[in-house]
């Protein structure tokens, strides 16, 4: 059942003609009733008063005709003109009293004297239970003789009553039923429009169907009803064209403007998708915070940089996400930025990306002209920092080696111009004194000294050079091969100078071959030649772990290989100790001593290029000592 | 021992740049004195208690032990020595080592000429500014 059904066929609703019925059952009855009733109670009332009168008569006709019969006490005159009451069939009892109230004479004769009433001497009428009672007294003109008492019986009236009131409730049911009837057909042409009305509602309730209409019938007020119905159907029809038709228009504007969003939506997708892969296609980190330093925009870069997820970052404050950024230099920047001010950083040590960043710190002012959000956009220079670093070093390193091109550029020159030198003044000088034989021979033998110094010079500038340049790869080494082989090669010098070896063994180690020899030779021979007594030379070796003073002096994480040639030469102030490995420098009388100053250079030189150092200990007369240190790495063991 | 003869002192451990010296000054024709030394510190022993006063000295940048700069170093603090001109006097030149010498107190910085001519030249310069423009 649908609710609109329910609303005209509820329970406790009535059908209009039931109700109808009703009401004329109801109006007739009632009528029929009261109507019976009232002439009920009148004929009733009327009954008892005419009763009432007719016993009156009745007892006045009797006492008239007792008078004598008292008055001469005959008693049976007296019964007699009783017994006259049989005709009267209605009386039940009768007597009469004399003046002492005895009973004189009494009607049925057999009953007894004690069923009477107390005699009353006035005369009065009056209704007792069922019964009607009257007391007359019986006179005679000079007084009163008795009273004279009837008793009247009146059930049988009253049952003719009930009766009557049968018959009349019999009436009342058949005029009820008639009406009825009649009824019946008499409503049906008022219900008729009412009932059409209604179907015409229920049609338009249950179908919706607001072009159903009510049919007029000939009862004014339905007609008014019928009408004012259509009426409001015509406006409700009319009215729901409208809204028909207007939602058929709004549903038009709808559709467009729908397209027309989805139109621009499209636009700005497109839009929102071209900025944002700008976005995630730089390279710089860029990123937008509002002015809670919470992430509103960040891109690929950015979120690759810092490791997180886009959801970790986004809505989320830059201290929540990093809390070591609290009290940062980047805040306080950020801070400022939001005065109003883009600062620009150019080299910040980010601690999130453990890096160097060039960051911008631009502020967004929204239309009130506060600064919403910061957009950041920071370039990571962590490289270009790193590399510049590398380069500072390098260049650091490219000064030292120019000047020590300078120093060898400088010495060389120097070396190199003094015999050539020599050589010029000597010969212009020979020249002016060419006749002097002894002058000639003399300052030609200075010339040729001087040439032959230069081309030791020459030869050994070239092999330091060589040197400097190799690039030959580590082979191993066997360090007491590399010693025996150096003395075969100063054997001459050895032999003259009857010079004493006391050698340990030495170790086999990874090295540049040829540069090792170079070394050797180089050392020995110092020791040979600065040398004015028998040389007493001393070759050892020994390996140091990392915990050695010396290792740790050096940095050598691997221990190191410690090489001593000790001798018993002329030695040198300790002073001297660190110029002695500058080429070209000579401490002693090149006159005594030759050499051409690049010796300790070139040994220097050959140390450094196995990552070692190389340092002289001495004291003039005392012998020298150099002490070489290696990487352990290049041990063979 | 007083002399009337202008004294040039000589510091140079070259043997042969001595000689030429000496050939150089001989080719002047006046009267000079020399006293000329191999080493700096036999030098500098000799200048503090010599009474003569050099005019000049000449200190060889280039020497075994006692480097031409640091004996002159040692001569600038010689107070008798405050009027002698001392000349640096050496082969090659790098570049500042004029200006660092010059701030050390020598006079001037000389490279020793290639031509014997030159060498004399200068000395005359040097000795006789006025006599021989």
């Amino acid at each position: 059942m649908t609710r609109d059904q329910d609303l005209f066929m509820d329970d406790k609703t009535q059908t209009l003609q039931t109700k109808l019925r009703q009401l004329i059952f109801v109006t007739s009855g009632i009528a029929l009733l009261l109507t019976s009733v009232v002439y009920f109670i009148f004929e009733f009332n009327t009954f008892r008063q005419t009763e009432k009168q007719h016993l009156t008569t009745l007892a006045k006709v009797i006492a008239s005709n007792s008078s004598a019969p008292l008055a001469f006490d005959d008693r049976q005159n007296a019964t007699e003109i009783l017994n006259a009451l049989l005709a009267e069939g209605h009386i039940r009892e009768a007597c009469i009293y004399d003046l002492q109230g005895r009973i004189f004479a009494k009607f049925p004769v057999n009953i007894s004297d004690s069923l009477f009433p107390r005699m009353f001497k006035d005369e009065r009428v009056f209704y007792s239970g069922s019964t009607l009672e009257c007391f007359e007294p019986v006179t005679q003109p000079d007084g009163m003789l008795g009273v004279l008492y009837l008793q009247s019986d009146l059930s049988i009236i009253y049952s003719r009553f009930m009766f009557f009131t049968l018959i009349a409730f019999l009436v009342v049911a058949i005029s009820i039923v008639i009406s009825i009837i009649f009824s019946k057909r008499l409503q049906l042409a008022i219900t008729r429009p009412i009932l059409q009305l209604s179907e015409s509602a229920r049609l338009v309730s249950s179908r919706g169907d607001y072009s159903v209409r009510a049919q007029p019938s000939r009862i004014q007020e339905a007609n008014v009803l019928t009408g004012a119905f259509n009426q409001m159907l015509d406006r409700i029809d009319s009215q729901n064209q409208d809204i028909m038709r207007f939602n058929q228009e709004l549903e038009h504007k709808i559709n467009e403007r729908t397209k027309e969003l989805a139109g621009s939506n499209l636009k700005l997708q497109q839009q929102n998708e071209l900025v944002g892969s700008i976005l995630d296609s730089s390279v710089d980190l860029i990123a937008v915070v509002d002015s809670d330093l919470k992430y509103v925009i960040i891109n690929k870069a950015a979120v690759k940089a810092y490791g997180k997820t886009s959801e970790e970052l986004i809505g989320h404050s830059l201290t929540e996400v990093f809390p070591n950024l609290e009290s940062s230099e980047m805040i306080g920047n950020l801070q400022m930025v939001l005065q109003g001010r883009m600062v620009h950083v150019e080299k910040y040590f980010s601690p999130i990306l453990n890096g160097y960043l060039d960051s911008f710190y631009i502020p967004l002012f929204d239309k009130a002209g506060e600064v919403g959000r910061i957009l950041i956009i920071a370039h990571d220079i962590t490289e270009i920092i790193s590399s510049n670093e590398h380069l500072v070093e390098l260049n650091a390193e490219l000064k030292k080696s120019n000047e020590h091109l300078e120093q060898f550029a400088y010495v060389a020159s120097h070396d190199l111009q003094e015999p050539l030198r020599k050589i010029q003044t000597f010969s212009e000088v020979v020249e002016t004194e060419i006749d002097d034989k002894e002058f000639v021979q003399k300052y030609m033998g200075k010339i040729r000294v001087a040439a032959a110094r230069m081309s030791d010079l020459v030869k050994s500038i070239l092999h330091y050079s060589r040197l400097s340049n190799s690039q030959e790869d580590f082979v191993p080494i066997d360090l007491n091969k590399v010693l025996e082989t150096s003395k075969t090669d100063l054997e001459i010098l050895i032999e003259s100078k009857e010079a004493i070896f006391e050698t340990g063994p030495l170790p086999k180690i990874n090295g540049l071959a040829p540069q090792m020899s170079q070394l050797f030779l180089n050392l020995l021979s110092n020791s040979l030649k600065f040398c004015d007594v028998k040389p007493i030379i001393s070759v050892q070796a020994a390996l140091l772990n990392r915990d050695d003073a010396a290792s740790r002096r050096f940095n050598f994480a691997e221990g190191c290989i410690k090489l001593c040639f000790q001798d018993n030469g002329i030695g040198f102030e300790q002073h001297y100790a660190d110029k002695i490995f500058n080429i070209f420098l000579r401490l002693h009388d090149p006159k005594k001593y030759p050499g051409t100053g690049i010796g300790l250079a070139l040994c220097k030189k050959i140390v450094e290029m196995h990552k070692g150092f190389i340092e002289v200990s001495s004291s003039p007369g005392q012998g020298t000592t150099v002490f070489i240190y290696l990487p352990g790495s290049l041990l063979i063991s | 021992m007083v002399t009337s003869s202008p004294m040039v002192v000589l510091i140079d451990n070259d043997e042969d740049d001595q000689e030429i010296f000496i050939m150089a000054l001989k080719k002047l024709n006046k009267p000079m004195m020399l006293k000329s030394f191999y080493n700096g510190q036999d030098a500098l022993d000799y200048l503090r208690t010599s009474e003569t006063i050099p005019l000049w000295i000449f200190v060889d940048m280039n020497m075994p032990l006692m480097s031409g700069k640091e004996c002159l170093i040692e001569i600038r603090k010689i107070s008798s020595l405050a009027e002698s001109d001392v000349y640096i006097y050496s082969t090659a030149a790098s570049p500042g080592m004029p200006d660092e010498v010059f701030n050390l107190g020598a006079k001037d910085f000389l490279l020793k000429p290639v031509e014997f001519k030159k060498l004399v030249n200068l000395l005359s310069v040097i000795f006789f500014p006025v006599s021989d423009p």
